[in-house]
């Protein structure tokens, strides 16, 4: 896909992505045929779509798109996907217990068929939605409509053995490191905006170096981030769209504290655009694994294996 | 060895080269290790290196013909750098010098790299790079050294300093003014120029990590001939910054091989790696950031693209990387830094201390912020900085 259709694929996603409801944004991501690409350049769907969605801070079910397809199904917005909850046993919605499934996940509003798909290991189950008890998410962000579903059901059809890498996970980080950037970028907007326009001591806030730094080194970081989810799709090791999504959540992270900063009070208020942002970011860090919980799994691989992965190559098959 | 056009495409030559290396292993056994002590006895043991990979032709690649290379894209050096650092060998740090003024002469003194290229690859003559003075570090503009026109050539007159491997180079790129002492970055000329010759005066510089990283050159009416200008009188601004690309893109790049192998030496130095663990994450985190950003700069640079002030987000990640690799890991090493002094605790404290230059030199992080705030993110509001 050359850049000039890449930018259509954009500018119509873009456009789905802000037609209403969730239900109307599925509408419209079916209409322009979001599904089929994923499958037919997966690069494009994905990158094009989480970044206008954190850009604009949209909700939809791509993310449980991305791991069908991952976990080898044809990928729908119709079928509900249970995301592992932040916090809790890692990269897994679900555990086994003996013959058992003790469930805790989130999924994206209200489980739109009759059961929800449990990744389990390099598997999954499909549960009955009735079987699981569901709570809405309030939480640090609101917007984001999760619904969390915990409860103990009949485990015989999940694998035996996880897998301690399943593809899904990889695929969700990357994805997710794609919506992180898209927020990083929508937030230094705001910021960059802000210091032009006001003013104290009779200037931009923009003249103080102080203030001119301390984006400069957010911009650096979504920099480095984007560098590092490019390269996760020319790399098939899992380890590197662990190091894309930490890096964009240390990016996403470093932004919205940067703006929070230079937009002073004013950034502070519930009125000011800014909070939807901050909340956004920290979700979306904290699902499928935090900066520092990431970089704490790939220290831990390395000194288990003493070998340090170079990412990519160096011309890549693009 | 395969014909040369089919080693013009990277994973070819990427092959190729790691067969080579496999095989030459006795050969290139002297390079596993950095010897410890003074700088110029480091870089002249591993001109070895240099000298191996010029004799076997895989350092020719990237290079043009008309300079003596055996063409192909500038991503062919960029591999080179990484299979090296990959298979564990030491990069020679005389490569750093290579592309920070091997680039500038091909593009700016094809006549002058046609001659010394061949030559500094071979490992027959070393570079250095004379930009800062005592008066100008970070702000390049405000140099001094003079190159008055006189009847058949220049007078050069002045003082350079911070100049890296200047106590063993034959030869240096000089920044000069040409025009008036106003005349900041509009009247500067660059030179090369032969430091054997009458004139001229090199003193090493040590530094905190008790080696002579840099040197100072003095130049007492030194005669330059027209032809060691190098891409025209009062374009000297335009050259720099055309270097400072692959200074910033192209080194980074060697730096990034590197440091991935300083964070594998720790992961294998017996050290107990418990608790280390966020620590190593975040060490690797830094490099691959580095990695992956002067990849794209890289082949920006081999496509003939001029990335300009971008190449700032590499220096920051360069200076970021060093300075986390070393401080993160640090615990880990704790009692080897602090306390030993055989050969591997020797080299990783100079490393520790030489990565507090990362935010120094070439440049220092506040000067690169300033570029990004206003080139990249726009804000060129007055009342900052000028430049």
């Amino acid at each position: 896909m050359d850049a000039d259709e890449l930018e259509m694929v954009r500018a119509s996603t873009r456009a789905a992505l802000t037609a209403g409801d969730r239900t109307a944004v599925h509408d419209a991501l079916e209409q322009l045929g979001w599904t089929e690409l994923l499958v037919t350049e997966p690069r494009a769907a994905i990158s094009t779509l989480f970044e206008e969605q954190g850009h604009a801070l949209a909700i939809s079910s791509a993310l449980d798109a991305v791991v069908c397809a991952a976990l080898g199904r044809e990928p729908a917005l119709d079928v509900s996907v249970l995301h592992p909850s932040p916090g809790g046993v890692a990269n897994a919605a679900a555990r086994l217990v003996g013959d058992e499934l003790v469930v805790d996940g989130v999924a994206w509003g209200d489980p739109a068929g009759e059961r929800v798909l449990v990744p389990v290991g390099d598997g999954v189950v499909g549960v009955p939605a009735t079987a699981l008890e569901w709570s809405p998410v309030t939480g640090i962000d609101p917007a984001a409509g999760l619904r969390r579903a915990r409860g103990t059901v009949d485990g015989r059809a999940a694998a035996d053995e996880p897998t301690p890498a399943p593809s899904w996970i990889p695929a969700a980080r990357r994805a997710l490191a794609h919506e992180l950037l898209g927020v990083s970028r929508a937030t230094m907007a705001i910021g960059v905006d802000h210091v032009r326009e006001r003013h104290q001591f009779g200037q931009p806030l923009a003249a103080f170096q102080a203030v001119r730094h301390r984006l400069a080194h957010a911009h650096v970081a979504i920099q480095a981030a984007d560098g590092a989810v490019a390269a996760s799709w020319d790399d098939p090791r899992p380890i590197a769209s662990t190091a894309a999504k930490a890096l964009a959540g240390r990016a996403a992270r470093d932004t919205v504290a940067a703006v929070q900063q230079v937009c002073g009070a004013l950034g502070f208020t519930w009125e000011h655009e800014f909070h939807h942002y901050l909340r956004r970011a920290l979700l979306l860090d904290a699902l499928y694994g935090s900066a520092d919980e990431l970089a704490r799994e790939i220290g831990t691989e390395l000194a288990a294996t003493g070998t340090v992965a170079r990412l990519g190559r160096v011309v890549a098959s693009e | 060895m395969t014909a040369v056009d089919e080693l013009h495409d990277p994973t070819n030559y990427a092959a190729a080269l790691r067969e080579w290396i496999a095989r030459e292993a006795d050969a290139l056994a002297p390079y596993r290790h950095h010897p410890p002590g003074e700088m110029e006895d480091t870089y002249r043991h591993e001109l070895g290196l240099v000298a191996l990979l010029d004799a076997a032709g895989w350092s020719h690649y990237g290079w043009p013909t008309e300079v003596g290379g055996r063409g192909g894209s500038a991503a062919l050096r960029a591999v080179l750098y990484d299979e090296v650092a990959i298979a564990g060998y030491v990069l020679p740090e005389a490569y750093l010098i290579l592309e920070t003024l091997g680039p500038m002469l091909v593009t700016h003194a094809p006549a002058i790299a046609a001659v010394e290229l061949p030559r500094f690859l071979a490992a027959e003559v070393s570079w250095c790079q004379g930009f800062s003075e005592p008066d100008a570090g970070s702000d390049l503009a405000a140099l001094r050294t003079r190159a008055d026109e006189l009847d058949g050539g220049f007078r050069l007159s002045g003082q350079k300093t911070w100049v890296s491997f200047g106590s063993i180079a034959q030869r240096s790129a000089v920044l000069t003014r040409t025009g008036t002492p106003e005349s900041r970055h509009r009247g500067l000329t660059m030179f090369w120029v032969d430091l054997e010759q009458h004139g001229i005066e090199v003193r090493g510089i040590r530094a905190e990590s008790d080696r002579n990283e840099f040197a100072e050159l003095f130049f007492d009416d030194v005669f330059l001939g027209p032809e060691t200008v190098i891409g025209g009188v009062g374009s000297g601004w335009a050259v720099a910054m055309y270097l400072l690309q692959f200074e910033r893109g192209m080194y980074a790049w060697q730096r990034q091989a590197f440091l991935h192998s300083e964070i594998e030496s720790v992961l294998r130095a017996g050290a107990d790696l418990a608790g280390h663990e966020q620590a190593i994450g975040d060490a690797y985190l830094a490099v691959a950031a580095l990695r992956e950003r002067c990849r794209s700069t890289v082949r920006q640079l081999a496509a003939g693209e001029n990335p300009g002030p971008e190449t700032s987000v590499d220096k920051l990640l360069l200076a970021a990387a060093e300075q986390t690799v070393f401080d993160r890991l640090e615990p880990a090493m704790r009692s080897r830094f602090v306390l030993d002094d055989d050969d591997r605790a020797r080299t990783w404290r100079t490393a520790w201390l030489f990565a507090r230059a990362a935010s120094i030199y070439g440049g220092a992080m506040e000067v690169q912020r300033d570029i990004v705030a206003e080139h990249l993110l726009g804000l060129r509001i007055g009342g900052g900085r000028g430049r």
